[in-house]
């Protein structure tokens, strides 16, 4: 499985404003659903999240539609960490796997450290920096190097005149753990420190 | 007492509509608490089992039973999440103010102390499963005024109803579902 990459901030891209940065440090909250597979029956999970990503520690936590706490994860350098209401915590090295494995479904963490600001690596490799075009409507959509693809479907403009920051991802794959894996994430706040 | 109040509140109250005010407030020993969120919407139930809890602010999604399906629709996901109601209200906070009456069956319940204005009530699951710990009502005039949920990580969830009307006139359909158009449904 992917390993959390360092990424540097990409090249300017021309869509519109002043270049996104990656931020290496920021907080990201919004809400997100998840349709998978689980022993032949179709699944479907919706809440919301919020997503503190530190140079050293990242803390997602998972909360239900009415706001309780469902799962927390902490991934520091070497080690993640998930916790799930009444049951005991469970650590391992690759959160990818840890998270498939706690809660049925896969949350590619590792990447969405990228996808989430409208960055990664497309299947060959190359760095991508995703801009909201105007000519198609469904907005930038690549497929990544493990084989998810990505659709930004829409954007969050800046009022600081900063580039647009994507609003809304849609993300699906075929995984062995859980079937066809559709995922989709609307972000409602982002905090770069 | 609170626990009076609520009983009439029970007893009195075969549906009800209003508003509400939600903040996440996380609690971790040591720091002062920290507002995380806050959301704020319309709310229309009838027991058992039937409500619609619709956030409006910072964004849309409703919450709705029609006494047999639960319905999570967000907006913005342009989405329909589905599954059968069946325990699912059972210990949550909804069953509280929108499942059947019989609140013994799955919780234990005890006087709280006055604050706010309000008595209070304490509410604690007897299942262990869920995910959270305890269940707080602030009642006043024999009307729920407020809800404190504490989940097992120290997020407590506060909500405030205004204007809360007990026994209001429902239409034949008020419960019933509709999809609305270009939202993809996910049924489970």
């Amino acid at each position: 499985c992917s390993t959390l990459s360092q990424s540097s901030a990409p090249a300017a891209t021309a869509a519109s404003g002043a270049a996104r940065q990656y931020h290496q440090a920021i907080d990201v909250s919004g809400r997100l659903s998840i349709r998978y597979q689980q022993d032949g029956k179709e699944q479907a999970m919706h809440g919301s999240f919020t997503w503190a990503q530190g140079k050293q520690e990242t803390v997602i936590t998972l909360l239900s539609p009415l706001g309780q706490t469902l799962a927390t994860i902490n991934i520091a350098a070497d080690q993640a960490t998930l916790k799930q209401s009444g049951q005991p915590a469970r650590s391992a090295g690759d959160v990818d796997a840890l998270t498939v494995q706690a809660l049925g479904w896969p949350l590619p963490i590792a990447g969405l450290r990228d996808w989430l600001q409208g960055f990664g690596q497309n299947a060959a490799g190359q760095r991508f920096s995703a801009a909201p075009s105007a000519a198609a409507d469904d907005g930038f959509s690549v497929t990544t190097a493990d084989k998810w693809l990505i659709q930004y479907t829409n954007w969050q403009a800046q009022d600081n005149g900063a580039e647009s920051y994507p609003k809304r991802i849609d993300l699906a794959r075929n995984t062995a753990q859980a079937g066809e894996v559709a995922i989709r994430i609307v972000i409602d706040s982002r905090q770069p420190h | 007492s609170a626990l009076e109040q609520f009983k009439s509140f029970v007893s009195s109250t075969q549906s009800a509509r209003g508003e509400f005010s939600q903040q996440l407030v996380k609690i971790d020993a040591g720091k002062a608490p920290k507002v995380t969120s806050t959301s704020s919407g319309i709310f229309i139930f009838a027991r058992p089992g039937k409500f619609i809890w619709t956030y409006q602010k910072p964004y849309e999604q409703v919450l709705q039973a029609d006494g047999d399906r639960l319905y999570i629709y967000d907006k913005d996901l342009n989405q329909v999440t589905t599954k059968s109601l069946g325990n699912a209200l059972g210990s949550s906070p909804a069953a509280i103010l929108f499942g059947s009456n019989d609140l013994e069956k799955n919780f234990i319940l005890k006087e709280g102390q006055a604050k706010d204005g309000m008595e209070w009530l304490e509410a604690t699951p007897k299942a262990k499963d869920t995910t959270f710990d305890h269940i707080g009502i602030g009642l006043k005039d024999g009307l729920p005024h407020a809800m404190e949920l504490r989940d097992s990580f120290g997020q407590v969830s506060l909500l405030t109803f205004k204007n809360f009307v007990k026994n209001p006139p429902l239409s034949a359909g008020q419960f019933q579902f509709v999809v609305p158009k270009g939202a993809d449904v996910l049924n489970q």
